[in-house]
């Protein structure tokens, strides 16, 4: 994942946005707990909304006390949740992800960035195996969808849903497991699986540029080329954005099925303004640097 | 028994006009037409009732065991799902989407030969691509369907739900989040969307599109 859910900072009331970065450093500490001062890398907006997705849907509430920050001790001490189960699960999901991440990124890079990743290696595969430990089943997850994403992405043939398929199975099986009852499972399946599309096409819209210089492969670009469409760029952003403004709306249709305990109106926040706002800020960006 | 202001999500001190208010924004978001071949569509229908219940609840215990009414009644509750018409060449198909087996259905489907493949069939085949969430190909079906039998509210109802998804990234008819002031631009686009609604139920509101 990287970094693509977040909230509409703007829209947030300032509570809203204090319980959020309580959250957000409950899940920096929890990594630095579960898997040490490494791990903490590995921080990221992604996993704050997995945390508070799972705070939301189950009655276990977080205990926030004050703290000091270690990476920044002049700022004064600010409430952050102590590490607890819905943190620890979201911490060892970063885990088996984090290590994916390493070993993709050590295929794609050469000179000093694949020297850097070496050397990183033994930590994630230690914090990786008492994560799958602990999470067979989202570690199953994971590593199916690494191994389909591979297959997908060397047949030309494959479609932009095809694509998403396995990040979006991925995340789908992992929301599956913060359910206690079968009708919120069935939406916490949907919803994951709706949000894992949206990661993915989110990042193919970022590299689009980059992958069309590189060769490299991009669902939208292989979308165009099965149609035979020479379109230049400006054609190919709008129809991503359609996709991803089409997964967004659908992605609220199912989320108004969740039975929510707490945290609304921060999961409201990034549902119905957070989502879009990352993806016109991709485009915004993008317009820019023309 | 949960309570009925929780449902609504209101304090019981609210007045009258607030539980009404309240009631019809939740009627609109969960109202059946936005799960139309939804796969969660019966969790909608669920919400549907208890939202129901809970007005009904609230009014008749405030005007002192009396029968409730007011705003409810137009948003009778679960409209069931897809009717699957009378003359559907394809009904075991449906009624395996309906029951949420799509990979059965769509084994069936693709062994419709090439030349059998009407507007239904692309219909249900959207209907399966919808359910697993590959919406950009629902999308594709859905507007072959639509452009095959232009007058079929059904594929122009679910063609229109992902059009207007596409073109604003929120749900049809939900009530606006944020900002909340109504701009000439959002009159002009909910103009333009009851106009398509209009269009697709076999009626025009705007004659000049």
């Amino acid at each position: 994942m990287f970094g693509y859910i977040k909230p509409h900072q703007p829209e947030l009331k300032v509570r809203e946005l204090d319980a959020y970065k309580a959250v957000y450093c409950g899940m920096c500490g929890q990594l630095g707990k579960s898997y040490g001062a490494f791990a903490r890398l590995s921080l990221s907006y992604d996993f704050t909304f997995l945390s508070v997705l799972h705070y939301a849907v189950s009655t276990h509430t977080p205990s926030l006390a004050p703290c000091r920050c270690p990476y920044n001790p002049l700022r004064k001490k600010r409430p952050m949740c102590r590490p607890d189960k819905v943190l620890e699960f979201s911490a060892d999901v970063a885990a088996i992800m984090l290590y994916y991440k390493l070993r993709d990124n050590l295929q794609d890079s050469r000179g000093a960035w694949r020297l850097a990743w070496y050397a990183l290696l033994p930590f994630a595969k230690r914090a990786w195996k008492r994560a799958a430990k602990a999470l067979p089943l989202a570690e199953q997850a994971v590593s199916q969808s690494i191994a389909r994403q591979n297959e997908v992405e060397k047949s030309s043939s494959a479609g932009v849903d095809a694509a998403c398929e396995p990040s979006a199975a991925a995340l789908s099986a992992i929301c599956a497991l913060l359910a206690d009852g079968e009708g919120q499972r069935r939406v916490l399946a949907r919803l994951g699986y709706l949000v894992g599309r949206f990661v993915y096409l989110c990042d193919a819209l970022d590299d689009l540029e980059k992958d069309k210089r590189s060769g490299n492969y991009n669902p939208f670009l292989a979308r165009a080329a099965a149609l035979g469409q020479r379109g230049g760029e400006p054609e190919l952003r709008i129809e991503a954005r359609e996709s991803l403004y089409m997964t967004i709306g659908e992605i609220a249709k199912t989320f108004e099925l969740l039975d929510i305990h707490t945290f609304r109106p921060i999961l409201e926040n990034i549902v119905y303004l957070g989502f879009r706002a990352t993806v016109d800020e991709i485009l915004r960006k993008k317009e820019q640097a023309k | 028994m949960t309570n009925p202001y929780q449902v609504l999500g209101i304090s019981p001190t609210a007045s009258d006009e607030e539980v009404k208010t309240a009631y019809r924004d939740l009627a609109r978001k969960y109202h059946p037409d936005n799960y139309q071949g939804n796969p969660l569509s019966d969790l909608a229908t669920r919400k549907m009732q208890e939202i129901n219940e809970a007005y009904d609840t609230i009014m008749a215990d405030r005007r002192g065991g009396g029968n409730g009414g007011g705003a409810r009644g137009q948003n009778g509750g679960a409209h069931g799902q897809a009717g699957g018409g009378g003359n559907s060449q394809f009904a075991d198909i449906r009624r395996l989407i309906n029951g949420g087996r799509v990979t059965e259905a769509e084994e069936l489907l693709d062994g419709v030969p090439k030349h059998a493949r009407d507007a239904e069939w692309y219909f249900l085949k959207g209907s399966v691509y919808y359910t697993r969430g590959w919406l950009d190909d629902a999308y594709e079906c859905f507007a072959q369907a639509s452009g095959m039998d232009p007058g079929n509210r059904e594929y122009g109802a679910a063609l229109n739900q992902l059009n207007w998804q596409r073109q604003t990234g929120r749900v049809p008819r939900s009530q606006s989040y944020g900002g909340g002031s109504c701009s000439v631009c959002d009159m002009c686009a909910g103009l333009m969307c009851a106009d398509c609604c209009c269009e697709c139920m076999g009626g025009d509101l705007c004659s000049c599109c």
